[in-house]
């Protein structure tokens, strides 16, 4: 286990399996999102409370799903990068960076448009919504960070502490709706019993939080092949590479 | 009949800014991706051959230095 984990730490390794994951990744990804799209929309029937408003769950929880998951991965990332030394673990977590914020984001305007025909509002001060804004907030703080030191280690070490740090936020945003009062429904599937949801309502919110876990391990792919490129420009097997000779020697 | 379930019992809106945004993002992440890979891979390329360029100006030099 630990030989395949630092083998993980070679950069043409790593570039290598990247560039196969992407696609293993991506094209179930887009399957299951088509699946789970029109099971959502047409096949799962009305909320017997929200009609068909609840539809906005198919989208809005895999988003917040994502979000958190995003960030405690990037996290790690950053703990392992800091502990091990590990350079590559530094590019995985700031490859995670935008593709969490983008999802937080998503999940910030699919909540609103949520809450609007539900409770009033687009928007209030309520526990569950301010975490996940500072959620948002600490994504763009980590990416500011990174973007504000020339040296690349200084950027990795810094931006790797403030990861760790906000991580805090996230069991804040999970715990949010049963520590306080709030106006967030409480959770739908991550109790102990079984899900409050009927099947033929559950089965399309699964397919889609597994088709965003998907899709986030291939774009994250997709940016850590990028990532690792431009940190090892100076290395024999990036200059091959840029030549068109394979990182493992295969034409 | 058909019009009654695009309506979304009067929610259409809000579901379709909902759904447009997650796929604008999904989207996006995936074009953005592919597209600072793209750009990664043409800036290094172009300096790669930039530095071959001065690299065989260089020996060039160095040979007609001999000559002479």
């Amino acid at each position: 286990m630990w030989t395949w984990f630092f083998r993980l730490a070679s950069p043409p390794h790593l570039y290598a399996l990247a560039g196969k994951l992407s696609l293993w990744f991506l094209i179930p990804a887009f399957g299951l999102l088509a699946v789970g799209t029109w099971g959502g929309l047409v096949l799962a029937p009305p909320d017997y409370q929200q009609g068909d408003a609840f539809r906005i769950i198919y989208v809005h929880v895999p988003s917040a799903y994502l979000s958190m998951m995003i960030y405690v991965t990037m996290a790690v990332a950053g703990a392992i990068g800091l502990i091990w030394r590990m350079k590559l673990a530094h590019a995985v977590a700031a490859s995670c960076a935008p593709i969490g914020a983008s999802f937080t984001f998503a999940t910030l305007v699919t909540g609103a448009v949520w809450g609007k025909p539900m409770w009033g509002t687009y928007w209030d001060w309520d526990p569950r919504l301010t975490s996940e804004l500072i959620l948002l907030f600490l994504y763009f703080g980590y990416m500011g960070l990174r973007s504000a030191y020339e040296d690349i280690n200084q950027a990795d070490r810094a931006s790797a502490i403030l990861a760790i740090a906000g991580v805090a936020n996230v069991p804040i945003i999970h715990f949010s709706v049963i520590w306080w009062a709030s106006l967030h429904q409480g959770p739908t599937l991550s109790k102990l019993e079984a899900p409050s949801i009927s099947w033929d309502m559950l089965w399309p919110l699964l397919a889609m939080i597994l088709a965003f876990t998907l899709y986030f391990f291939g774009v994250l792919a997709l940016r850590v092949r990028g990532e690792v490129l431009a940190r090892e420009f100076q290395s024999r097997w990036a200059q091959d590479v840029l030549r068109g000779i394979s990182p493992t020697g295969a034409k | 009949m058909m019009e009654q379930s695009l309506a979304m019992g009067g929610y259409a809106g809000y579901i379709s800014v909902a759904y447009g945004v997650t796929a604008l993002v999904i989207l996006g992440n995936l074009v953005a991706a592919r597209w600072r890979f793209r750009k990664t891979q043409q800036r290094f390329r172009e300096q790669l051959s930039r530095r071959a360029g001065r690299a065989e100006a260089q020996n060039g030099r160095a040979t007609v230095g001999r000559e002479s």
